[in-house]
């Protein structure tokens, strides 16, 4: 019998599927040869290590967590969808000829927009349109290994927490905002742009949270069931640290506090 | 028996019956946090994959094809959740484990801590085509078949990926003097 026919009777015999007939021909091999026996001793190790691991329950709040989540979906008002919005766009150019220029007006100053947007560092995003992780030229290539932590703030509310901590370095700063809230909380960081570039974004995991980045304010409205991150990388424009704020919105109420950005060492 | 129950549940579900859906999550919601938990090697991945599967399935009930098992489909969504985790979580920072709640209490006891990691450990060396066969053979105890039908695989397949599976496992776990030769 070559090796893998053995292989395959020893596997069906520890998994108690052989048949009688198979199980008396891998009998018959393994009296007659000692690397058999090995083999199948060995396969059998394997087996019974896996037998004694042990199923983990699960957490007492999954359920809860799923029907609640399907609760709040079931009263969210759907999303149009795209080709009734181009279907009212083309009725609009149909009825109304000067519409069609102001329409051509306007998406050329929202690429304009875009553009300018991409090309100064600042991403807008939502879930649906942009929601992997933040790469490219503007996210820094280094991870946080160089960085210390400087500040950090904790808030607690009813079935949430959040944890905020600022990372400095000597060429910027990263806001760490690790979110665990229920569904519809809004965490809001602000600061001041005079002082603060936002240079890049990154989230981790990609979760379907409605994300807004714009001059001086990131906004996460949590919709992912679970914990998010958000590493919200920002360049100094002069030595003056004022604080970053954060401002949560819970179903419990708001809650809020600061960050220093000071650099470190600067003493001021 | 199981099935038609089954089949009584989802067509509650689909008429809107949200309680229907909580019978379903009560029937297979060990096995599918057992079975990410396996693939991915932490417990609130595992928690935050389990609900988002449970969810998604809920959002397409109307696009499940009622020929088929409905474990079979969630299992088939729970590993494809899960290997997608395990791909952006390669290619994402690392999270620190500053807000990590999977710690096991101090009156755990000892050694079956250790066998407990030590399985995980050798299980997340393997890649994950090899370690999802000994997951839905082992730890959600399906036959060849069901695990055909949730892989999309011929039975053939399944079993010669299993067995390899297994020799690479029998490796790892002799290496680390859990198997002894």
């Amino acid at each position: 019998m070559n090796d893998r026919k053995l292989q395959r009777l020893m596997n069906d015999q520890l998994d108690g599927i052989a048949t009688p007939a198979e199980s008396e021909r891998l009998r018959r091999e393994l009296a007659s040869s000692e690397d058999a026996r090995i083999e199948y001793r060995n396969l059998g190790g394997v087996f019974d290590v896996l037998n004694r691991a042990e199923m983990e329950d699960p957490p007492p709040d999954l359920k809860q967590n799923v029907m609640q989540a399907i609760r709040h979906r079931a009263v969210t008002v759907p999303v149009p969808v795209r080709r009734s919005w181009l279907e009212s766009i083309k009725a609009a150019f149909r009825t109304r000829p000067a519409f069609g220029y102001a329409y051509s007006f306007a998406a050329g100053a929202a690429l304009a927009i875009l553009t300018f947007t991409l090309l100064s560092g600042n991403l807008l995003t939502k879930s649906g349109v942009e929601s992997g992780p933040f790469t490219g030229t503007m996210l820094p290539a280094s991870g946080l290994s160089h960085l210390r932590r400087t500040d950090s703030r904790e808030f607690t509310f009813r079935g949430g927490r959040v944890l905020a901590e600022m990372l400095s370095g000597r060429d910027g700063l990263v806001a760490r905002i690790t979110a665990r809230a229920p569904q519809g909380t809004e965490v809001e960081v602000s600061f001041d742009p005079g002082q603060l570039d936002a240079v890049a974004l990154r989230q981790h995991p990609v979760a379907p949270n409605d994300v807004l980045l714009g001059s001086g304010r990131l906004s996460v409205r949590i919709r992912h069931i679970g914990e998010s991150q958000y590493l919200l990388y920002l360049a100094r424009r002069g030595p003056a640290g004022s604080p970053l704020r954060i401002a949560i919105h819970s179903p419990d109420g708001l809650v809020q506090g600061e960050l220093e950005t000071r650099a470190p060492g600067s003493g001021s | 028996m199981v099935e038609h129950e089954e089949d009584g549940l989802l067509d509650r579900c689909l008429a809107g019956d949200g309680g229907a859906y909580g019978q379903l999550i009560d029937r297979y919601q060990r096995a599918l946090f057992n079975v990410s938990l396996r693939m991915v090697g932490n417990r609130e991945d595992a928690r935050d994959i389990t609900q988002t599967v449970f969810l998604k399935a809920y959002e397409n009930l109307g696009k499940f094809d009622r020929r088929h098992r409905f474990f079979s489909w969630v299992y088939r969504i729970m590993i494809n959740e899960s290997l997608n985790h395990l791909s952006r979580a390669r290619r994402t920072e690392p999270l620190d484990e500053t807000m990590a709640s999977g710690q096991r209490g101090p009156d755990e006891d000892c050694a079956r801590h250790r066998l407990h990691d030590s399985i995980q450990s050798a299980l997340m060396d393997l890649s994950p085509d090899y370690r999802q066969v000994v997951v839905l053979r082992h730890f959600a105890q399906l036959s060849y078949h069901e695990m055909s039908s949730v892989l999309d695989v011929p039975e053939k397949t399944v079993k010669s990926r299993l067995h390899t599976a297994r020799q690479l496992l029998g490796g790892i776990l002799t290496r680390r003097g859990i198997v002894h030769s």
